[in-house]
């Protein structure tokens, strides 16, 4: 029997929804102001303040003053910008890129933002003030020049430079649950029961001030929102949609001031939260965590009485999916390549463990996958939990999800993160609590600030300094750091140590810049809604950016493990052990780009062991690189007082730091992209088959890297087809989880509709294919990630 | 311990049996079916193949021919089969993989230990490793050992045979197959032997006593276009089938993809102008098997 397609599975929600999707997604991002306008009228007027108190009121006004809108059908309310999709400028980060990019951001191919004349011209008045002003400027003064040079050639990238930290999972039920006004109580007593004696005082008493400023002003955000449903109600005609209006003005009276009762109302009050979280920073992978847990509460006496509208709970879910991909993120062109496709990382879990350790899936963890599969929009991206006692049932739903092609859900495996967050330090309770925030990397929600924005390194970038000494030939320039002339090196193991030395350095220099930014983001932009709802930070007096949490990582990430294992390979099988080949020869066809050395290229290719086909020679290297970079990177603290970790994902950086490596030997030219995904092998290289693959991934050990090791898998929709193949594909799942993989997603797309949907873009509108760790709409991206994902390994049935 | 000729082993197959399987391919083939997609499994020799899309027509395998049997002409490298000896010395010096040798020796240790890379997806899966070929059963006391091997780890086993083999290949291996996978391709002698080169007396008696003595067995029947698609033809066979008492059969539809590997091993493909059967088509003969003979059908199986 034939399975229905993802277009029918998408036919059926409701009509509302459909309409609502429909405006979204024909609605072209545009550029923003109110946010801009406000906070650099509110920093004007509070010049002399404290910069925590600056902080509130700045928050304050925006809540306060921007423009708000309740769009026709709207069930949960509550937006981002003045437009729908609309992104608003967070001045207080960078404004260079704004201000340069002003003409062009409507001129990108992917990543296109519109904005009128009217606007760029507030911009241009506005922005200018804020130049040395920023997060960015006080950085950069603060950099040491070889780190500063690193990042700006790319060989690392830094991703808080120009925007705030975000991915956090907060702790909403307890802003749920409890409301606000409950909460500014509990700060008041704090702030009143502070001792005169305690040498922070002050910082304390002014953090206090500032989060009730700011709890206050989101509690009159809501009712703004009140106010107008009631005045849209007074005018509506329709009886139905009146009566809704009246019940959303009433549910924003109501939440997030006091705990929420019903079901809507958790959802609406979740909503300001996680919105307010987004207006206050622009970091994303602000992420709702484990809502199949807190929210649940809210619907189970409801499922339970029958009488009650079972499909109007269903409609209010896709209704808050919809509203996920309202929220909307403008980045420099830059980080438009890293980060294609507009992502927001809203990772949103389902499944697992109880914090007591018993299986927690419940009725909600399959509506929620039920709304991924009807909305089809790549927000929130939804991925679920999986652990020995998980019920066959759901796994196979979530399989079945996963079938349709939107990459969602992504697959954790609770056997190997629970054992990850026990060696981190969390308790067994908060350990078994786990969430995922943005692509793939697993956090406690509410109790941690684990920095997992600190940025990326180019590990097959080192390779090619090791084999130069130093020198970039792509961009002809010497660098001050050098492991020697590399025809010198004498034996792989005196290769490999060149190689670790130049992977240090770079690290080195890598965790030198994030530092920076981490004590800069704490004095000038700290999060203030945001640590309400992080523990510790109350009672610490101080926000989570400062350190106020009860944990605190900061967690860099590894790009292209694979093009650096692979090309590892090459040179201990060629130059090493066989002598076939010799440094002179290769340096000269590396730096040739392999023009007239196609045969070389093509050994370097075939005959030598690649990553991804279950062949020890080469997942040895891979681990040990792995290894030796977890090694390494204990050796860092952060500012907050936390140690290093980290996490192999690539985003799409992988596509912004190709062409910034020359030819690499694992034959790979200098316009072919990087391995994508953390831990995927690079794209067409597994010959084997999947499960080869999986052997090789799992290989690695991935307790190391405690940060993410994501891994993206093309299967052929053929191979999903019937029941035989939906099986199969849970027992991948599984089998990989049992051999200590920590996550697994895929795509289930076939090349010919990719390619057919980048000829006639317009027959899909709807054509939502993963990345990374996440989802987005094909369209939305770029040519160079449209191929990647072409090109990735589609695997067939055989 | 025994060693056979192998020229594939795939891993994650979806097909050729329950869950994920390893599937063994071994070389050699009593029958010569003019459809075959897999010409290389013919002979239990092995051969030189040539794939000239991947050829970058470099010269490196004809400087170290010792017999002189390639050459390099306007329309690509040639290759003398007369003199070439399957020595292999110029695939291994080929640098983009386009010469291979197919067919290779292995011990049961060797092809036991790559089976079992795969066992945590067999036991999630129910899946296993399949014979396949050529005719595994031609290699019988190497597929048994392996077998034997195989069982005692609790590797689900399938063989996939066309029968036409002396019975007493298939008597040995019996205890330790957990799915037969068996080929028919037609009832009538002088058809069989047109398409296949050989008679059809002993894959239908085999049959016959395979279906008294194991209770797993799946008729696997591929389709092929003026051959055996008439709708008497397909009755027959069906009708052979329930009359073993089998319930089971797998439509394999005709397809072209091994055509190019005819050319790349200096064969000709006799039916390079037949076309594929259409969807209808299969459904039509998947409906009548359903409704007329009330077999369980399953289309690729």
């Amino acid at each position: 029997m034939t399975r229905p397609t993802r277009w029918q599975k998408m036919e059926e929600t409701s009509g509302r929804v459909k309409k609502l999707r429909h405006e979204l997604i024909n609605t072209t991002p545009e550029i923003c102001t109110d946010r801009a306008i406000l906070i650099s009228k509110s920093y004007e007027e509070t010049l002399s303040q404290p910069y925590i108190l600056r902080r509130a009121y700045a928050l304050e006004k925006i809540l306060l003053n921007m423009g708000i809108y309740i769009h026709e059908g709207e069930l949960i309310v509550g937006n981002l910008a003045e437009k729908l999709r609309g992104a608003p400028v967070y001045p207080e980060y960078a404004v260079d890129f704004v201000l340069n990019e002003l003409d062009t951001f409507n001129l990108r191919e992917a990543d296109k933002f519109i904005i009128s004349e009217k606007n760029k011209e507030i911009l241009r008045q506005i922005l200018p003030k804020w130049q040395g002003n920023t997060v960015k400027d006080a950085a950069y003064q603060l950099f040491p020049s070889q780190a500063k040079e690193a990042s700006q050639d790319l060989i690392c990238i830094l991703t808080t430079l120009r925007s705030g930290v975000g991915h956090m999972i907060i702790d909403y039920k307890y802003g749920i649950d409890n409301g606000l006004l409950g909460i500014i109580k509990e700060i008041e007593t704090l702030m009143e029961n502070l001792d005169i004696q305690d040498p922070s005082y002050a910082t304390k008493k002014e953090y206090y001030l500032a989060v009730i400023i700011v709890c206050k002003a989101a509690i009159a955000f809501a009712n703004r929102f009140a106010d107008l449903a009631q005045s849209l109600a007074d005018s509506e005609e329709d009886p139905t949609r009146k009566k809704e209006l009246l019940t959303i003005a009433k549910n924003c009276q109501k939440v997030p001031a006091y705990p929420a009762e019903t079901f809507w109302e958790a959802l609406q009050s979740f909503w300001f939260i996680h919105l307010i979280l987004q207006l206050e920073s622009n970091g994303h992978s602000v992420s709702p965590g484990r809502f199949d847990q807190y929210i649940y509460p809210y619907l189970k006496g409801p499922l339970e009485k029958k009488d009650e509208d079972q499909e109007f709970f269903k409609e209010l879910i896709d209704c808050l999916w919809v509203k996920f991909n309202d929220i909307n993120k403008v980045r420099d062109k830059v980080n438009s390549i890293a980060f294609g496709g507009y992502p927001m990382f809203q990772n949103l879990i389902v499944g697992g463990q109880t914090a007591e350790g018993e299986c927690a899936v419940n009725e909600l963890s399959y509506m929620c996958l039920s709304a991924t599969e009807r909305v089809g929009l790549p927000q929130p991206s939804l991925s679920a939990r999986w652990y020995y006692g998980s019920p066959e049932t759901f796994l196979s739903r979530c399989c079945e999800v996963a079938s349709f092609g939107t990459g969602m859900p992504a697959f954790y495996n609770d056997e190997i993160l629970i054992p990850i967050m026990l060696q981190q330090g969390y308790t067994l309770q908060e350990a078994r609590d786990y969430a995922v925030v943005g692509c793939a990397e697993a956090t406690v929600p509410g109790v941690s600030e684990t920095w997992l924005p600190g940025g990326f390194l180019n590990l097959t970038k080192m390779i090619e300094l090791t084999i130069f000494n130093g020198h970039d030939h792509v961009m002809n320039k010497q660098y001050q750091f050098k492991t020697g002339e590399v025809e010198c090196l004498e034996t792989f193991e005196e290769f490999k140590e060149a190689y670790f030395e130049q992977l240090s350095y770079y690290l080195k220099q890598h965790v030198a810049c994030t530092n920076i930014l981490d004590s800069v983001h704490g004095s000038l932009v700290p999060t203030l809604f945001e640590s309400v709802f992080i523990h510790n930070c109350l009672e610490n007096g101080k926000t989570s950016l400062q350190g106020g949490a009860k944990y605190n990582f900061t967690s860099p990430n590894a790009v292209s493990l694979a093009n650096t294992a692979d090309s590892l390979a090459a040179i201990k099988k060629f130059i090493y052990e066989d002598k076939t080949i010799t440094w002179a020869e290769l340096k000269v066809a590396l730096m040739n780009n392999f023009n007239n050395a196609e045969q070389l290229r093509q050994r370097l290719l075939n005959l030598a062991p690649k990553y991804g086909n279950d062949d020890a020679y080469v997942d040895a290297i891979a681990r040990e690189v792995v290894e030796r970079f977890s090694k390494e990177i204990q050796k860092y603290s952060n500012p907050r007082g936390g140690k290093y970790q980290f996490g192999l994902y690539s985003i799409s950086c992988h596509v912004l730091l190709a062409d910034k490596v020359g030819a690499t030997p694992d034959g790979r030219k200098q316009e072919m992209l990087l391995a994508d995904g953390g831990v995927s092998c690079a794209q067409g290289r597994d010959k084997n088959g999947v499960t080869a693959m999986l052997k090789s991934v799992a290989n690695l050990d991935q307790f190391k890297s405690s940060g993410a090791a994501l891994l993206n898998v093309k299967l052929a929709p053929s191979f999903l087809k019937d029941e035989k193949g939906l099986s199969n594909f849970a027992s991948i799942i599984k089998s990989y989880f049992m051999l200590k993989g920590q996550h697994i997603q895929f795509n289930v797309v076939d090349a010919a509709m990719l390619r057919d949907a980048q000829k006639n873009p317009e027959k899909y509108p709807l054509l939502v294919v993963r990345v990374a760790g996440f989802s987005v709409l094909f369209n939305c991206i770029d040519r160079m990630l449209q191929e990647d994902i072409i090109m990735r390994t589609e695997y067939q049935t055989l | 311990m025994e060693t056979g000729i192998v020229y594939n082993i795939q891993r994650f197959c979806n097909h050729d049996g329950p869950g994920l399987r390893t599937v063994v391919f071994l070389k050699g083939c009593p029958l010569r079916c003019k459809w075959c997609c897999n010409p290389e499994s013919q002979s239990q020799y092995p051969e030189l193949m040539h794939n000239p899309i991947n050829c970058l027509k470099c010269g490196e395998c004809i400087s170290c021919c010792s017999q002189k049997s390639l050459t390099l002409t306007s329309t690509g490298l040639s290759i003398d089969r007369q003199t070439c000896n399957t020595c292999g010395i110029c695939a291994t010096q080929c640098c983009c993989g386009a010469l291979q040798i197919i067919g290779k020796n292995y011990t049961t240790d060797e092809i036991v230990s790559m089976v079992l890379k795969d066992q945590e997806f067999f036991t999630n899966s129910g899946g296993g490793v399949t014979f396949s070929g050529g005719e595994p059963l031609r290699q019988s006391s190497f597929v048994l050992e392996i077998l034997e091997k195989l069982t005692r780890l609790g590797v689900h086993t399938a063989i996939e045979t066309a029968g036409a083999v002396a019975w007493e290949h298939f008597e040995r291996v019996i205890p330790f197959v957990g799915v037969f996978l068996y080929d028919l391709k037609h009832i009538e002698d002088s058809a069989h032997r047109e398409g296949t080169k050989a008679g059809n007396k002993l894959p239908l008696e085999n049959l016959k006593k395979l279906a008294l003595r194991h209770k797993d067995i799946i008729v696997r029947v591929p389709l092929i276009p003026d051959f055996n698609m008439d709708e008497k033809s397909i009755l027959n066979i069906g009708l052979f089938v329930k009359e073993q008492g089998l319930k089971t059969i797998h439509l394999l539809p005709y397809h072209r993809l091994g055509q190019n590997k005819y050319k790349n091993l200096g064969k000709i493909f006799e039916l390079e102008e037949t076309l594929p059967p259409s969807q209808e088509q299969v459904d039509t003969i998947s409906k009548m098997l359903q409704t007329k003979l009330k077999l369980t059908v399953i289309v690729d199986g």
